[in-house]
């Protein structure tokens, strides 16, 4: 049998709550405290988590709980110091993207992971364990479509129509806008398909925001002369939803996936796959989820979390803290190369 | 409860099994018109409820249907509470605290006496005086109407159960049947998980709304869990996800819920006339 495992949630807003009822309900698996630092939210947890303690300070969370591991899920601006903490508490540890702020939060937390015994982490790209997602990389991975040539990616949702309040749009405690909040997502799935790019230009424009970006378009070159580009924003009309679309081209095919769908073209019947289109919807890829928290990908990452500590294998989670700070880096270049209106070359 | 239930959300542009087509939905009903043909129809045929969330067009169907006075008085409605996606929408904008500060705002002062200071904010140590005000504001707008039962979303039984906080679920059920006098639901994604929190409880008249199809369609963690939890208790179960996004064929699809006699009840969502009739056709012939 499984070892039971106990947890802490470092943030109880949004996705604190949400990751922290998906991992209630695993198996061998609960919840035992929570460190938030609103008076508020702690006095409603105080009267309704009979059975998880609260601490409004991470210090005295890790001095008095013994926990398996912790799930950092506060403001962006303290993601370094969490994640440091928890590297040097010995704490397999989940943060949730972006990984921190800018490349120099990113070489401390490098600095600070290579010192110390390797840990399970992960860095919260559920987007890896959406079915259509995960189904391209599997075909992708297979040289279906042959050698990929070129993609184009969209991401879009409608969330910024003025200006925004809260850490989320202030820069100095989120770090950046629409690329940082969600296309960290797309440009972690782009790499995890296709690899590191070696090239990097983008444009970021703000209409709606005075300090971070509401506009992105991003151009990647890769060292095998791969290339294609992202477009992004969250001040999009009608996508009530986050909405990703990529379109990978190869020397047999392309592939379009959504978060909803994936279609397949082939000029050539390879393996079980005959030429022409394939198309699979949601309900085709549908799996079983341990808890359905309405939006997938969410419940079969944290699963997988838990699952690599029971089996404690490190190495076998791909969307690690290393993984993270390179996503991190490339977003940083990203930046870069908007603000000096120039490519930056990007070697890993 | 109704036997037939039409849906909402094609009315709002929301399809769980596809973003492109609630975004075509989105276009359709944007002429509220065009929704207001389909509930008229879905009625003539036999739907005897309607659910709705508190979406902000949900007064607009209410309104079209309170002018027709067969529907006003015949069609009974079922609130879903709250429309989620405006409160996930606001908290990205703005974060939980600011979130729940802008609700208070909106509301009656006089009520707030005690939850909230207009200076500092939230300041209440008892959440129910704070989740009664936040249910009041919900339910306001629809009182008027011919409203049957409210339901809590998915989102937030799903999360109640989870944690176990069965006080919280005790006082929905019983805020909403005192201090209302109206049927009270739960709608959820993971039904082994409620089934859980609500087993030592004695509601009565308690209606669950949970995916039930013969594909297994959204049934975490396991088909066969829902099929036979169901049969250890007597609620009004509402099966939602029937056709699994329509992969399955209405003949199919009925003749699977009927086989379980504890499902009394479908809420069925539709966007095409066409389609409505062979489902209802099937839903009378098989429950």
């Amino acid at each position: 049998m499984d070892k039971f495992l106990k947890g802490g949630i470092i943030g109880f807003g949004k996705m604190g709550i949400a990751h922290s009822a998906i991992l209630n309900s695993l198996e061998n698996n609960s919840v035992k405290a929570i460190c938030e630092n609103s008076d508020f939210i702690n006095s409603f947890l105080k009267k309704s988590f009979k059975n998880i303690n609260l601490y409004k300070n991470f210090d005295e969370l890790i001095d008095k709980e013994k926990l398996d591991y912790v799930f950092i899920t506060s403001p962006n601006k303290f993601h370094k110091e969490h994640i440091v903490k928890s590297i040097e508490s010995d704490l397999n540890f989940f943060v949730e993207k972006p990984t921190a702020m800018n490349d120099e939060e990113i070489d401390e937390i490098l600095d600070v992971y290579q010192k110390h015994q390797k840990k399970i982490s992960m860095v919260g790209f559920m987007m890896r364990y959406v079915n259509s997602f995960k189904k391209a990389k599997h075909i992708l991975d297979q040289k279906i479509i042959g050698d990929v040539i070129n993609f184009q990616a969209t991401m879009y949702v409608s969330q910024v129509f003025k200006k925004g309040t809260g850490w989320r749009y202030d820069k100095k405690s989120s770090g950046g806008g629409v690329i940082m909040a969600h296309s960290s997502h797309l440009i972690d799935l782009l790499c995890w398909y296709l690899g590191y790019p070696s090239r990097i230009e983008a444009k970021c424009h703000k209409f709606y925001s005075d300090e971070i970006e509401d506009y992105g378009h991003i151009f990647f070159e890769y060292n095998d002369n791969k290339f294609g580009w992202i477009d992004c924003s969250w001040s999009a009309d009608n996508y009530r939803t986050l909405t990703t679309n990529i379109k990978i081209s190869g020397s047999n095919g392309e592939i379009r996936v959504g978060d909803d769908f994936l279609e397949v073209f082939l000029k050539d019947s390879i393996g079980d796959y005959n030429a022409g289109w394939h198309y699979f919807d949601k309900i085709d890829l549908y799996t079983p989820s341990a808890f359905d928290i309405g939006q997938d990908g969410y419940s079969d990452q944290n699963q997988d979390f838990i699952r690599k500590i029971q089996s404690n294998d490190p190495e076998d989670i791909k969307s690690n803290i290393y993984n993270g700070c390179i996503i991190q880096k490339i977003i940083s270049k990203i930046y870069k190369s908007s603000s000096q209106n120039k490519y930056i070359e990007f070697n890993g | 409860m109704d036997k037939i239930i039409l849906g909402h959300n094609q009315f709002f542009g929301v399809n769980h099994y596809s973003a492109k087509n609630g975004l075509e939905n989105q276009k359709k009903f944007s002429d509220i018109g065009k929704a207001c043909n389909v509930i008229e129809y879905a009625f003539n045929e036999g739907a005897t409820g309607m659910m709705l969330s508190t979406h902000e067009n949900s007064i607009k169907i209410l309104d079209y249907i309170s002018n027709n006075t067969e529907m006003k008085n015949n069609l009974n409605i079922h609130i879903l509470l709250p429309y989620m996606n405006k409160y996930v929408r606001r908290l990205n904008q703005i974060g939980l605290i600011s979130t729940l500060n802008e609700i208070l705002l909106k509301n009656n002062k006089n009520k707030l006496s005690g939850i909230f200071d207009i200076g500092k904010g939230l300041i209440t140590k008892d959440i129910f005086s704070f989740l009664k005000v936040l249910i009041d504001a919900e339910l306001r707008p629809y009182l008027e109407y011919n409203v049957k039962s409210i339901f809590l979303h998915n989102s937030l039984t799903d999360i109640l159960s989870s944690f176990e906080m069965e006080d919280i679920i005790d006082f929905f059920y019983s805020y909403i049947n005192e201090k209302y006098k109206l049927s009270v639901g739960f709608c959820t994604l993971n039904y082994p998980l409620l089934h859980r929190s609500l087993d030592k409880k004695n509601y009565d008249n308690l209606n669950i709304m949970l995916p039930f199809n013969k594909m297994g369609f959204q049934m975490s963690p396991d088909k066969n869990l829902y099929e036979k939890l169901i049969l250890e208790k007597n609620y009004n179960y509402i099966a939602m996800s029937t056709m699994a996004g329509g992969k399955l064929r209405a003949e199919d699809a009925f003749s699977y819920i009927g086989s379980h006699q504890k499902i009394k009840s479908v809420v069925m969502g539709s966007s095409k006339i066409e389609n409505i009739k062979s489902s209802f056709d099937n839903i009378k012939k098989f429950l």
